[in-house]
């Protein structure tokens, strides 16, 4: 089944929705948290990437 | 298959990890509304940042390892960029870029090797087969990288 990303995020808003406050507070820590790890990971990838040069 | 958190709309949703932040204390409600607006500004201002920090990364001279690093480490912190629903997008979008680009390849063959289109009729015509063309070879693609995805989970499962 694939999903189109805006029809996911709507799913996402949906349920978040629904979701009780504390849970939601939890759940967007959570995405926030990942965010962060992401953002990490670009910007040690573009750190070995200057490193290389 | 990664689990999809938010697969049933109805259902509320449940945080899985991240919990670092997460208030030890129960809150009042009126803070906890300011707390989760709070949250959700963070949140887009840190995909602002997400979506740059990319940008900048892929709009220089980004190389293929540069690419596997970065999935490498997404993978080490439990971010795994495709799950399989993504993989088959991804795979059907390859399949109908290389139709289009087949097809397009064609007509303009025909074009260079002399088939000048000396009226429309000729020109539809010709249009028409290499759309067909283009379809077939879409279908064809997409066939191969859903087979590929298989093997590969196959291949994982072993």
């Amino acid at each position: 089944m694939n999903q189109d990303p805006k029809q996911l995020l709507a799913r996402f808003k949906k349920a978040l929705d629904k979701t009780p406050s504390k849970e939601k507070l939890e759940v967007l820590n959570a995405v926030s948290n990942n965010l962060k790890k992401m953002i990490q990971a670009v910007k040690d990838v573009k750190q070995v990437k200057q490193l290389r040069k | 298959m990664t689990k999809n958190p938010f697969e049933n709309p109805d259902k509320p949703l449940e945080s899985s990890g991240g919990h670092e932040e997460a208030p030890e204390q129960e809150m009042a409600p009126a803070e906890l509304e300011s707390a989760i607006e709070g949250k959700q500004e963070e949140i887009n201002a840190q995909a602002q940042e997400l979506s740059d920090e990319i940008n900048e990364l892929t709009s220089s001279d980004a190389s293929p390892e540069d690419f596997s690093l970065l999935e490498a480490k997404l993978e080490e912190i439990g971010i795994n960029r495709f799950d399989e629903d993504d993989k088959a997008m991804i795979g059907k979008m390859w399949g109908w870029i290389l139709g289009v680009t087949t097809g397009y390849g064609y007509m303009q063959l025909m074009e260079t090797l002399g088939g000048h289109y000396s009226n429309p009729e000729e020109r539809l015509a010709t249009m028409g087969t290499a759309l067909g063309i283009g379809l077939a070879a879409g279908v064809l693609a997409t066939s191969a990288s859903k087979l590929y995805y298989w093997m590969q989970k196959k291949q994982e499962a072993k």
